[in-house]
């Protein structure tokens, strides 16, 4: 596995502060790693930098790399780290991102703050307009991110909510601040009077005009304080400006050094009284890291990147004058401020070379699974129904040696009535009540619920690292191992349907289990991962902490955990997991409404519910499987497919041929946001609308009539789309199977 | 002196469009000069256009959200691409259109603004600028085109220079990624 770390940003600028710096400082430390490779775009490619390149980068000085880095050379399993300000950069990110998964790569996304998306009018519109591209193609496909601090964190994961993408997998990585403290300029005059320093760009997320009514406040009470500003002059702030430099007491109690040198700021911390920070929002907080490194009392906003950062170490109050005034008369007791003192004077900073130690473990940790290799003796069950329970562990008992302990999660009204039922099953079961482990007041949506149960089941202490889930109207039919598992040291992925998106659901009216699986392709589509359906309701094998991660992603938005898990768990550890058809039958139930896409390969499950029919004999389903496939076959053509593009009705074919007894499932694609559809077929007419259109046109071919020559019918569609009135007949010839 | 002027023929037009109203066969005269003689339409639509714009501008205001949408439904081809940008904007009232953003970048040609409404055209305007140069349009830029596009009618011309500009060959949207 190689590290691919984007520092486009930084090699292009010569900006040594901000983003850049965090980039320069963490590239110093992690240059000399050799699964590491930094890569720039450069000139409709990307490049990767050698020794010289790093060396200017490190320097602020241009670079010119030579060996191009096509994305096909960044391979499955490989990690795509976007560590830079990469909204600036002249790349399209979302079809980078896209390309980069298809490949396979893994995406993980450096993050600093989202304060153009919280506070618009804290950044340039540009930038905003930049900034949200960048990161919503990166909600959307990266993999992991790597979050500056709790506070970052927290606000990603609130956006994410708000905006119903999957939860982010995140992590944190303290930033360094071991800078060099430069010496302190020659003495020049004292000042007169104590000062507070507020250092940091003099822009409006700063939050300066509070310093200011603070000073007035104080200034009115005679407390004797200066104020010292040190910053250049940022945008927005004309008006601020104004106030500042109109003010009364300007250059006299209220001072701003616009182009301060490193040794004057050093020796403005030496004696300051307190340095303050009340900036409206703060991704992690370096200039209060920056003045407790000066050993300066130090006060900041609380609940905010700054407090977290500060570690107790400062005095940190609501962000409003009369608090400001109120700490700093407060501090003028000699043991307060003598205590802040000593907490800043205790502080210890962390290090660059610490956060680059960590950003290399987490990037190794990314394809690590502890206790992968284990061995699954665990059957974990989720149910209600005691009878149909205690059926699938008899069969687990008689065909799956292997098992030996059972995990079931049930609610408290069932508790009971599940120890009864299985009493008398030779297994070591163990009943987890819902309540117990805090779930209660389940969502109502089907599967927004199980994602809520499995992934809170699956944290749970007992269960182990690899186990087995069933569904409880699974049985096993005929003797299991291990290996029907697991493969050459692989998890192996059961699916029986190739591609979510063609899942046609049911007719006319969706169930919440039709608009679920569309939702889950949606979702793992739009994120770039593999979209296979994987909820067969057989025992598949689960790795504990892999659910943990994956589940989390997808449990707000209501989603198939099995489709979710398998085809995450694939891209993210492409050695791990190996694919196979479905082992079971009974799934479908019966081939009236649709056909997997695959068959069921030497079944030794089966999905039943015996309460309300007899067990399927595999051999007889599988023989009816393939009639109603071959059935299917004798409809030409073989896709039925009618689309609505441009203000035109288009179909998969010039005409329909099929048998009297064939059923058609004619798929529809609007491509129009309002429009009324109305069909007429055999006397019969329906009329949808965009509201309520079905996925598909059914259409049992009994309701034509049968032309000894072929003579034809037809299927009349209309749409009224925003592009006005479209028409198409489809012609339908009905065969007769005796002639 | 040059705004005083402008001023007074906005008051002019409007007092004549008044009179339209009350004298249907002047409305017709005019019709009738403005669809013979192509110069003084465009004069017309320039003037109308000037009168308009303070009204338009004062009723603006940035950053308030497009137009909702009904969401796509599941037989919609793009149901299955999830656009967050969209959302994004939408929540955090960012002001812009990525779908829109998205349409221009993808030359599908979808959408086209309505050429008698001046909020439509810088709207459009806007996107265009968002979508091939990555940035908002200066004052000038948008005071520039907006008269162009009035004038002639048609679109053609902006989209044609934006492309052929230096800016957008150095910094413009590329899409293609190897």
């Amino acid at each position: 596995m190689t590290t691919y770390i984007n520092v486009t940003n930084t090699a292009l600028s010569m900006t040594k502060t901000g983003i850049q710096r965090v980039v320069r400082e963490l590239t110093s430390q992690l240059w000399s790693k050799d699964d590491i490779h930094f890569i720039c775009w450069w000139k409709d490619n990307f490049r990767q930098l050698d020794d010289d390149d790093l060396k200017n980068l490190l320097a602020a000085k241009s670079v010119s790399p030579k060996k191009d880095v096509p994305l096909s050379a960044i391979k499955k399993g490989d990690i795509f780290l976007d560590i830079d300000a990469s909204w600036g950069d002249e790349y399209c990110a979302r079809t980078l991102f896209q390309k980069l998964k298809k490949n396979g790569v893994i995406i993980a996304k450096f993050h600093y703050d989202a304060v153009p998306i919280l506070f618009p009018h804290f950044s340039h519109e540009n930038t905003v307009f930049a900034y949200s591209e960048n990161f919503s193609a990166a909600l959307q496909y990266a993999d992991y991110w790597l979050c500056i601090s709790k506070t970052v964190e927290r606000d990603l994961i609130s956006i994410a909510e708000k905006i119903g993408a999957g939860i982010p997998t995140t992590k944190v990585i303290e930033l360094g601040s071991d800078f060099e403290i430069k010496g302190s300029s020659p003495a020049k005059k004292k000042r007169k009077r104590p000062y507070l320093l507020a250092v940091g760009t003099v822009e409006p997320r700063k939050n300066h005009q509070l310093l200011i009514e603070a000073m007035d406040l104080l200034i009115a009470q005679n407390i004797d304080i200066d104020l010292v500003i040190v910053g250049k002059q940022g945008w927005k702030i004309e008006q601020l400006q104004k106030r500042i430099e109109k003010h009364r007491h300007f250059k006299k109690r209220i001072h701003w050094l616009k182009n301060a040198s490193d040794e004057t700021v050093t020796e403005l911390y030496k004696d300051a009284f307190a340095c303050i920070n009340t900036s409206h929002y703060e991704g992690y907080g370096l200039p209060v890291i920056e003045s407790l490194s000066h050993n300066c009392v130090t006060i900041c906003s609380k609940n905010s990147a700054m407090e977290e950062v500060a570690k107790g170490a400062a005095y940190t109050i609501a962000p409003t004058p009369e608090c400001v005034a109120n700490t700093i008369i407060e501090l003028q007791k000699p043991d307060i401020h003598e205590h802040y003192q000593q907490l800043a004077i205790s502080f210890c900073a962390p290090t660059w070379s610490h956060s680059a130690d960590k950003l290399h473990s987490l990037l190794n940790d990314i394809s690590l699974i502890q206790n992968f290799s284990l061995p699954a003796t665990q059957a974990v069950y989720i149910s209600i129904r005691p009878e149909s329970l205690a059926r699938s562990l008899e069969s687990v008992v008689e065909n799956m040696a292997f098992i030996r302990e059972v995990i079931v999660l049930t609610s408290e009204k069932y508790a009971e009535a599940i120890k009864k039922s299985t009493q008398h099953i030779n297994l070591d079961i163990k009943i987890i009540e819902e309540e117990k482990i805090g779930l209660v007041a389940l969502p109502e949506d089907h599967l927004i619920r199980n994602s809520l149960l499995r992934k809170t089941l699956y944290a749970h202490e007992s269960i182990a690292p690899n186990f087995i889930a069933f569904d409880d109207d699974c049985h096993v039919v005929k003797e299991c191992n291990t290996e029907d598992f697991v493969i050459d040291g692989k998890h192996k992925a059961h699916y029986f349907f190739n591609d979510g998106r063609d899942w046609l659901g049911a007719f006319p009216v969706p169930t919440s289990f039709d608009q679920g699986l569309w939702r889950t392709a949606k979702f793992l589509r739009s994120s770039g991962y593999d979209h296979k359906l994987y909820n067969a309701h057989m025992p598949q094998i689960i790795n504990k902490e892999l659910s943990q991660k994956i589940l989390n992603r997808s449990s707000n938005i209501g989603v198939d955990e099995w489709s979710v898990y398998f085809n995450i768990a694939k891209h993210l550890h492409p050695d791990l997991f190996v694919e196979a058809t479905y082992r079971t039958t009974g799934w479908p139930p019966n081939f009236d409404s649709w056909l997997p896409s695959v068959n069921p390969e030497r079944v030794i499950f089966e999905n039943h519910d015996h309460e309300s029919s007899e067990s399927l004999d595999p051999d007889a389903y599988l023989a009816d499987l393939n009639k109603a496939r071959k059935k299917k076959s004798e409809i030409s053509p073989e896709t039925l497919e009618i689309s609505y593009t441009d203000g035109e009705i288009r179909f998969s074919g010039n005409k329909i041929i099929a048998p009297k007894e064939a059923k058609l499932f004619i798929r529809l694609n609007i491509e129009d946001l309002e429009f009324t559809f109305s069909c007429s077929f055999a006397g019969r007419f329906e009329h949808y609308d965009h509201q309520n259109l079905p996925r598909f046109l059914f259409i049992p071919c009994s309701v034509f009539g049968i032309g000894k020559n072929l003579t034809t019918d037809s299927i009349d569609i209309e749409i009224h789309g925003s592009q006005g009135k479209a028409t198409k007949s489809i012609p339908v010839l009905i065969t007769n199977n005796n002639e | 002196m040059k705004i005083i002027i402008k001023k007074l023929l906005s008051a002019v037009f409007a007092w004549v469009l008044q009179l339209t109203k009350r004298f249907p066969a002047l409305k017709s005269s005019i019709l009738y000069l403005v669809q013979t003689q192509p110069l003084l339409s465009q004069k017309i639509r320039v003037l109308l256009y000037r009168h308009n714009r303070n009204q338009a501008k004062s009723a603006r205001s940035k950053g308030t959200p497009l137009a909702k949408k009904p969401p796509k439904h599941v037989t919609h081809p793009d149901y299955f691409t999830d656009d967050l940008n969209s959302k994004l904007c939408h929540e955090y009232g960012l002001g812009f259109s990525p779908q829109l953003v998205e349409e221009i970048r993808e030359q599908k040609e979808k959408y086209h603004p309505n050429l008698d409404n001046l909020d439509d055209i810088e709207d459009y305007i806007t996107h265009v600028f968002l979508a091939l140069l990555f940035r908002y349009p200066s004052d000038r830029c948008m005071r520039n085109f907006s008269q162009r596009i009035i004038i002639e009618n048609t679109t053609d011309t902006f989209i044609k220079d934006l492309l052929s500009s230096k800016e957008f060959k150095t910094r413009g949207y590329k899409k293609a990624i190897q």
